[in-house]
C-alpha cells in the first residue's frame, strides 16, 4: 500500500525526464545555437550595411582613383630607383641647386631583400651616377637609400628641402651636410653651399592592412594629404618614349 | 443528526488511500502535461528561430554578392589606407630639415656667419656647426639663443681660435629637441 505513492511519483520523474531529454534538451540547444548564429547574422548584415554604405561614398568620391594613383607614387610597390632620380634631380633643378652627383647606396642588410642594380642618369652632364639600389627591409615598409650632393645658394635651400618633404615620393632625410663655397675657386660662389644630403625613400610591396569595416573608409585628411603632395619630375614611361635603337652604340651621338 | 460509518476499518484505510493516490495522480498528470506543453512551445519557436536564421543568412548571402561589384573600390581605399598609415608610421620619426635649417638661420646673430653644419637626424650630437665671428661675445650669444630655442638642445661649445684675419672661428655642437619632432609632424 505505501509502496504506491513511490510508484506513482517514480513513472512521473521518468516520463517528466524522459521527455526532458528526448524532446525538449535538444530542442533548447538547437534554439540556442540557432539564436546564436541569428545574432551573428544580424551582427553580419549590420556591418555589410555600414560596409556598403562606406563603399558607396568611395564609389561616389571622383578623387578616389587619382589618390590611389598618389599613395601608390608615395610609397610604390616596387623601389623604382630610376623615378627616385628623376624626383631628387627635378626637385634640385626647380630650387635651383645643381646636382652633381645622385646614387643609392649599398647596405648590407640582415635579410636577403631582392635588390636591382640600375644605372640612373642625372640631368648635368658632369653628373657621375653610379646607382646600385639596396632595398632594406624594415617592417613592412622597405627602404631604398640614397645619397645626393648639390650645389646651391642657402635661399634655395629650405625650398629644395621643402620640396624633398613635400614631395609626391616619401622621401626622409637622414643626414646633411653644408658646405659653404671656397671663395675664388669657382667664380662667384662666394654665396654657393656645396650640399650632401643622405636619405631614404620608400616602397611597399604588398598591402598590410586588414580588410574589415574599419580600414575601408577614406578620410578627408587623408585625401587632402596625398592631393596636396607635389610631383616635379615627370615619370619615366619607357612604352611611350621613341629614340631607341642604335646601329652603332659606340660611335659617339 | 449523526452519520455512523459501518464500513470495516481495512476498508476505511483502502479507500483513504485510494483517494490520496488519484490526487497524487492528477498532481503528476498535471505535471506531464506542463512538461508536454513546454515540449510543443519549445519546438514551435525552434522552427521560427530556425526560419528566421535561414532568412538572415541568405540576407547575409545576398549583401555579400552585392558588395563584390565593390571590390574595385574596396582595394583602392586598402591601398591608399595602408599607405597613409606606413607614412604616418615613418612620420613619427621624420625630421623635417627645412624647418629645422629656418630655424637655425633665424637664431643666429647678424655676426656670424657659418663654413660648414653637418646635421645627423640619427648620430649624437646631431649638428656640428663650425663659423666664425668677430668675438666670443658673439658665440655665447648664439649658444644661449639656440639652447633656448623650441628645436635645439644640448649646445655644447667645442672650440675657438682666432685666424689671420682677425674673425674667430668657433665650433659648437647641439642636438635636436625631440618635441622638435613632433611640431614639425603635425605641421
Amino acid at each position: 500500500m505505501k509502496s504506491q505513492p513511490i510508484t506513482i511519483l517514480a513513472i512521473t520523474f521518468l516520463i517528466i525526464a524522459a521527455i526532458g531529454f528526448f524532446v525538449i534538451r535538444p530542442v533548447v540547444s538547437t534554439i540556442w545555437n540557432s539564436w546564436k548564429s541569428l545574432e551573428k547574422a544580424r551582427v553580419d548584415i549590420q556591418n555589410l550595411d555600414q560596409e556598403k554604405q562606406a563603399l558607396e561614398a568611395l564609389k561616389n568620391n571622383p578623387d578616389l582613383q587619382n589618390v590611389n594613383d598618389i599613395a601608390l607614387k608615395y610609397i610604390p610597390q616596387e623601389s623604382d630607383s630610376g623615378e627616385l632620380v628623376v624626383e631628387l634631380s627635378a626637385i634640385a633643378n626647380t630650387n635651383n641647386f645643381q646636382v652633381e652627383q645622385v646614387s643609392m647606396e649599398n647596405q648590407k642588410t640582415s635579410t636577403p631583400a631582392p635588390s636591382e642594380e640600375a644605372s640612373t642618369p642625372t640631368p648635368k652632364n658632369n653628373a657621375t651616377p653610379k646607382a646600385t639600389a639596396s632595398p632594406q627591409k624594415t617592417s613592412n615598409t622597405a627602404e631604398v637609400n640614397f645619397s645626393l650632393k648639390a650645389t646651391g645658394n642657402f635661399s634655395d635651400l629650405t625650398s629644395f628641402l621643402r620640396g624633398m618633404e613635400t614631395s609626391s615620393r616619401l622621401i626622409t632625410i637622414k643626414s646633411l651636410n653644408l658646405q659653404m663655397g671656397q671663395s675664388g675657386t669657382q667664380g662667384n660662389n662666394q654665396n654657393t653651399l656645396s650640399v650632401s644630403i643622405t636619405g631614404s625613400a620608400y616602397y611597399k610591396s604588398e598591402v598590410s592592412i586588414v580588410d574589415n569595416l574599419k580600414n575601408i573608409p577614406v578620410s578627408p585628411e587623408t585625401i587632402s594629404k596625398f592631393l596636396n603632395l607635389t610631383t616635379y619630375g615627370s615619370p619615366i614611361n619607357l612604352p611611350a618614349e621613341s629614340g631607341f635603337g642604335r646601329t652603332n652604340p659606340f660611335e659617339g651621338y | 443528526m449523526v452519520n455512523i460509518n459501518l464500513l470495516p476499518p481495512e476498508l476505511k484505510l483502502r479507500r483513504i488511500a485510494a483517494k490520496r493516490n488519484a490526487s497524487l495522480v492528477s498532481v503528476c498528470l498535471v505535471f506531464v502535461i506542463i512538461f508536454m506543453v513546454i515540449g510543443v512551445i519549445a519546438k514551435s519557436f525552434e522552427s521560427t528561430i530556425i526560419t528566421n536564421l535561414g532568412n538572415a543568412t541568405s540576407e547575409v548571402e545576398k549583401e555579400k554578392t552585392n558588395l563584390d561589384e565593390y571590390n574595385d573600390y574596396k582595394d583602392l581605399a586598402l591601398t591608399i589606407n595602408d599607405r597613409s598609415l606606413a607614412a604616418d608610421e615613418i612620420d613619427k620619426t621624420r625630421v623635417f630639415w627645412s624647418q629645422v635649417i629656418q630655424e637655425l638661420a633665424v637664431n643666429t646673430p647678424s655676426d656670424v656667419q657659418y663654413n660648414s653644419l653637418t646635421a645627423n637626424g640619427d648620430k649624437t650630437p646631431n649638428f656640428t656647426l663650425q663659423g666664425n665671428t668677430t668675438s666670443e661675445r658673439e658665440i655665447i650669444k648664439f649658444k644661449d639663443k639656440l639652447e633656448n630655442s623650441r628645436m635645439f638642445k644640448n649646445v655644447v661649445f667645442k672650440s675657438s681660435n682666432l685666424g689671420e684675419n682677425q674673425k674667430l672661428s668657433f665650433t659648437l655642437e647641439f642636438d635636436l629637441e625631440q618635441r622638435a619632432l613632433k611640431v614639425t609632424t603635425s605641421q
